[in-house]
């Protein structure tokens, strides 16, 4: 084996990692997953990752999903799971893109 | 060496070569290391005036780590004349520079396809070993796991390669959605990063 160097560095986070870039604020936006997740009230907001801000409130995930997918045709959808099932509970996430 | 520059301490500089032939080595280093908790730097993503050598010179000072893939470094046949292209074993030899001259160091690597094949190129590194990785993803994956081995959270060779396969399946919307016409301009390569470290993080990248 050759040589070798140990890391010690943490792995940084997301947002820290997209720092690094040096992109502008609304380029780094952009590039942000949009997340899906059911409200208290059982409606469905979209969001930023990052932001606090409703994007928008749907009555059902499917509308929330398809409205995600339209403010990011390209990018990553994050849903919050709402049924506990073999492959993932109510604390997980799907990707749906 | 003249001025302070900040290093650091998680950038790895990439000297690759920039084309469709590449694609997927290109792919597999950027989700290798990320995977590894590192930061991939070319220098495609400076913008400005500067004096191209010079926007070289200082990404690489700017990164602990330099990696230098010379698999592809061959004769140029396009005219003129068939020529060698230098620019690549050229920057390397920046970097073996600055492990000799910054105070704080700097660690290069080479990387080729064959064996024995950087002995007849560039016989000045006889007594360093090159990683091969056969010009292969799973080559690159496993090198970067040989050179860099991090002291916690180390990813497996299996989790590199579904990274990989993850990001590979959306090359095509990274050059939709930033209208490059490759994966080495830079919006496309800031997109391919981000997309990386989502498919790395998973959830945890949300917040």
């Amino acid at each position: 084996m050759g040589r070798s160097v140990k890391i010690r560095t943490r792995i940084p986070s997301y947002e820290e990692f997209v720092d690094t870039l040096g992109l502008s604020k609304a380029r780094r936006r952009s590039l942000a997953p949009i997340i899906v997740e059911r409200r208290e009230s059982g409606d469905y907001a979209i969001r930023r990752s990052g932001s606090e801000r409703a994007s928008g409130v749907f009555p059902t995930q499917r509308e929330a999903v398809e409205r995600a997918r339209e403010l990011s045709p390209y990018g990553a959808v994050f849903v919050e799971r709402v049924r506990d099932t073999t492959v993932g509970g109510t604390d997980k996430w799907r990707k749906v893109s | 060496m003249p001025g302070v520059q900040k290093v650091t301490q998680n950038a790895v500089f990439l000297n690759i070569p920039y084309g469709p032939k590449f694609r997927s080595l290109y792919i597999a280093y950027v989700a290798g290391l990320i995977q590894l908790g590192l930061i991939p730097r070319l220098t495609l993503r400076q913008p400005g005036k500067k004096r191209r050598l010079d926007k070289i010179l200082s990404e690489i000072r700017s990164c602990r780590y330099s990696i230098h893939d010379l698999s592809m470094v061959v004769v140029d046949r396009n005219p003129p004349p068939p020529t060698p292209r230098f620019n690549m074993p050229f920057e390397l030899g920046l970097a073996v520079a600055l492990d000799k001259l910054a105070p704080e160091g700097h660690d290069w690597f080479v990387f080729e396809a064959q064996d024995y094949r950087l002995l007849k190129s560039l016989s000045d590194l006889n007594g360093t070993d090159p990683q091969i990785h056969k010009g292969t993803v799973r080559g690159v994956m496993s090198q970067l796991l040989n050179i860099f081995r991090r002291v916690r959270n180390r990813p497996t060779l299996a989790e590199m390669m579904h990274t990989y396969n993850t990001t590979s399946r959306r090359v095509e919307m990274i050059l939709a959605k930033t209208g490059a016409a490759s994966l080495f301009e830079a919006r496309a390569f800031e997109d391919l990063c981000a997309e990386v470290k989502i498919a790395v993080d998973g959830p945890k990248a949300l917040r």
